[in-house]
């Protein structure tokens, strides 16, 4: 019964992300000019421990900049995600994985629940041929594209690696991310079309 | 923190009135649940639940531990549940309220207290090693009947579930990959199914799968736990409205049919998924009760 | 706050402190205007604290160091503890996964047999009264944030070599028990980048630390350990990795776009959101890139890289001095 969600496959992971908000926030948590973000991981097994903390931390820098916060001051805006199935086989790169797909679900949840953003996120995930590095890149798409909004937002990267490395890689990223951005904006006309299908004559 | 939106005055006069001529908003007879869906993951032992739009998830999963040492004979097992605020934004993060003891303690007594797990099949090496089998409830939507709903997913997952197979070997315990050696399902001794009725109007009206608003609205309500053979395992009335002793046994005859086709759906939607799993990874050779050769 | 801008001649004027407090943002984009560029605390954009090192300070830890980088300060100490694959009463049940047979004769996979046991064990605490901030109670999201970066840095560099953290049975070369590694990482005095200094800590205590010579022993089922301080071994830790963080501030197009500002201090941390985490390895290559809260581009990132390659430089040779070249 929340106000947005979205839920999101991708191989062997399966997502699942609520909205709610604006809605009371806690005196505590109030910020004056700013709606307060709360993002909640909740492991598919076991209880929430510094690993999703740490997902938790890396979603925020990754979504943040992204919702505008200002529309609705002194509010609380909650992203709850649930880990429904994720791989645990290669445990190397696991929170990268789904790092890219956390965020790409979180977006889609944002945009069903109506709240005001500057753009989507699409993420992505790079890993070099050779297994040295893994990255995530994180680009901001927007409907029109090529405005300015459009740029790096996020990147995780994990590995060994050098600068001319990064920057092929952040290449990949880009045109991958691109790729995913069309992905959502489907799925997203999809819906509209199904929910305003009263409208449409 | 915001609470639940309570039913306006007008909704409750007529959903009340409604309820008097033995009429539910949804069209449904007040003795019959809303579709059952239950759908399995890629992953053994992970149960989807969706009642209407109540949905909720079941993992199971296994872990080598000590046992206790007043029981070291018996294998762990433990049920989490938390509400969080996806099912609802009136449940916040990390805080119990009362309705989740209620909840936790009910699903609790249903399955674990009447020993639907055989604890016994799970110790390896007595007072050594045992299995620790734990079952995370996960409320993704609240729409009503959460009790029924996660027992029901519970039960599913534990009888989706396998574990790893593991050998003892003197001193050394091996735990065997899934692909090495074909996993073990769990041994479950009964499959307990929980119904909740609810009670309007001085008890007059008496309705089973109450949803959200229903449940906001009722005087009272009971909950009744059989398995499919009619061996009752709990009943749970938690205060509100008295009932009449003859309601029970009326609810109780109309909770043994309604376990009966819960447990025949949950049984066929978990041939269903063994037959896909079959055909997708050619486990037919595979299969624990064949011949070895 | 010698730079501050002269306040205009009308009534309403602030002393710095106070327009700082007021109109936190207005203030970081002024001093950033002016010529040359300068931060409130008087560095450039690109200039890092100087950062200072003790090692060995605490006397019952195996291990532990004490780092300062400006008005930041932390304390990491190490310690080991004997983990015994016997576990129970009798100390006779092994459990394996299947594919282990107690032994292991590849060098590989360091970091894997470490993350599969959990043989190390980072914590961060914040000391009471160290930030304006500070609430007492359980750790903040944010203290656990970091714990974990540290945790992942520390495995994902693969720096300690598994070998060293091995308990065998002298006979038959079989592993009995480990060496778990308890670091605990203690923040004196936080005024920003924490995550620079506490990792710094981490790296330097780890490489003071020095455990006992142990061995299984048959006839008592049990870890034995030489009490001759004279054969406490060092761990061999491998290579150097060090973190540099950057918060970035958009000044507007007209007014010179994006700053990256170098090891940011409290006061930056709260005002710019975007940041920048790098941290450097040997030979001018990258081990780890973190990049969040800001719209940017490639080429932010990759001065990142250059100001970290930099920065290892000047940890690098604190070490050096500090620990000795064998460190």
């Amino acid at each position: 019964m929340a106000d947005g969600s979205a839920q999101y496959t991708d191989g062997p992971t399966t997502l699942l992300a609520s909205i709610n908000g604006p809605i009371e926030v806690k005196p505590r948590d109030e910020i004056p000019l700013e709606a307060y973000l709360e993002i909640t991981i909740r492991p598919s097994a076991g209880v929430t421990s510094v690993r999703e903390k740490h997902l938790e931390a890396l979603l925020r820098s990754a979504i943040s900049p992204l919702i505008i916060r200002t529309v609705h001051p002194r509010t609380l805006l909650q992203i709850t995600l649930q880990i429904i199935q994720h791989e645990q086989v290669s445990v190397a790169h696991t929170l990268h994985t789904l790092l890219a797909s956390a965020v790409v679900v979180v977006v889609l949840a944002l945009v069903d629940a109506g709240v005001p953003m500057k753009g989507m996120l699409a993420a992505a995930f790079v890993e070099e041929a050779n297994r040295s590095a893994a990255h995530v890149f994180g680009y901001a798409v927007t409907g029109g594209g090529g405005g300015p909004g459009e740029g790096l937002v996020f990147v995780e990267s994990d590995g060994a690696f050098d600068e001319k490395e990064f920057v092929e890689a952040s290449e990949i990223g880009r045109k991958k991310c691109l790729e995913v951005g069309e992905l959502m904006k489907d799925w997203i006309r999809g819906k509209v079309g199904r929910d305003m299908k009263y409208r449409l004559k | 923190m915001p609470r639940e939106l309570d039913p306006t005055i007008n909704e409750k006069s007529f959903i009340l009135d409604a309820l008097n001529q033995k009429l539910r908003i949804d069209g449904r007879d007040l003795n019959s649940f809303r579709e059952l869906e239950l759908n399995f993951g890629d992953d053994y032992g992970l149960a989807d639940v969706r009642l209407g739009k109540t949905r909720v998830l079941a993992r199971v999963s296994a872990e080598v531990v000590k046992p206790f040492t007043d029981r070291p004979f018996e294998g762990i097992f433990t049920i989490t549940t938390e509400l969080g605020p996806m099912a609802s934004p009136a449940f916040e993060p990390g805080r119990q309220t009362e309705q989740e003891v209620l909840l936790s303690r009910l699903i609790e007594k249903a399955i674990r207290r009447s020993n639907a797990l055989d604890t016994e099949s799970l110790c390896i090496v007595a007072g050594q090693k045992c299995w620790q089998i734990r079952a995370d409830v996960h409320f993704l939507s609240h729409d009503g009947a959460l009790v029924d709903a996660s027992c029901i997913a519970v039960v599913a997952a534990l009888q989706h579930f396998r574990r790893p197979d593991v050998s003892v070997e003197g001193e050394k315990v091996t735990i065997h990959t899934m692909t090495e050696r074909v996993p073990v399902p769990l041994s479950i001794l009964h499959v307990p199914i929980c119904v909740t009725f609810s009670f309007y109007l001085d008890g007059e009206v008496c309705l089973v799968d109450a949803t959200l608003q229903e449940e906001q609205l009722r005087q009272g309500d009971m909950t009744i736990t059989l398995n499919k053979f009619g061996e009752l395992c709990q009943i749970a009335k938690a205060g509100g409205l008295a009932i009449n002793a003859l309601n029970l046994l009326r609810c109780a005859k109309v909770a043994l049919v309604k376990v009966g086709e819960i447990t025949a759906t949950v049984q066929r939607r978990l041939e269903e998924d063994a037959a896909v799993r079959v055909r997708r990874d050619n486990l037919l050779e595979s299969k624990a009760d064949n011949e070895r050769a | 706050m010698a730079t501050a801008p002269p306040p205009p001649s009308n009534p309403l004027s602030f002393p710095p402190a106070t327009f700082q407090k007021l109109a936190p943002k207005t203030f970081l984009e002024r001093h950033l205007q002016s010529t040359p560029a300068t931060r409130p605390s008087g560095r450039g954009p690109d200039t890092f604290r100087i950062p200072s090192l003790h090692t060995n300070s605490l006397s019952h830890a195996h291990g532990s160091a004490v780092v300062r980088t400006g008005d930041t300060a932390v304390v990491c100490g190490v310690r080991g503890e004997v983990l015994s694959l016997a576990v129970g009463t009798g100390g006779r049940i092994v459990v394996l996964r299947s594919g282990e047979d107690g032994r292991r004769e590849n060098e590989e996979g360091e970091g894997d047999e470490i993350r599969e046991r959990a043989l190390v064990v980072t914590n961060l605490e914040m000391g009471t009264g160290c930030t304006r901030d500070y609430h007492p109670g359980p750790p903040t999201d944010f203290a656990q944030a970091v714990t974990a970066r540290l945790h992942r840095l520390l495995l994902a560099n693969k720096l300690i070599p598994s070998k060293s953290l091995r308990i065998l049975d002298p006979n038959t070369e079989e592993i009995k028990a480990y060496w778990v590694l308890y670091i605990d990482v203690i923040v004196i005095s936080l005024d920003g980048n924490v995550l620079d200094a506490a990792w710094a800590s981490i790296l330097a205590a780890l490489r003071s630390t020095k455990l006992p010579q142990a061995y299984w022993d048959q006839d008592t089922e049990g870890v034995v350990c030489y009490p001759e301080v004279s054969r406490y071994k060092p761990l061999g830790i491998k290579g150097l990795a060090f973190t540099a963080s950057f918060a970035v501030i958009d000044l507007g197009a007209e007014k010179g776009g994006k700053v990256i500002l170098s090891d940011p201090d409290e006061f930056e941390e709260g005002v710019c959101e975007e940041r920048v985490m790098v941290c450097a390895l040997e030979g001018e290559r990258v081990g780890w890139i973190e990049k969040g809260g800001g719209v940017g581009q490639v080429a932010e990132v990759v001065e990142c890289v250059h100001r970290a390659t930099e920065r290892f430089k000047v940890w690098e040779q604190l070490f050096a001095k500090v620990l000795g070249s064998s460190g």
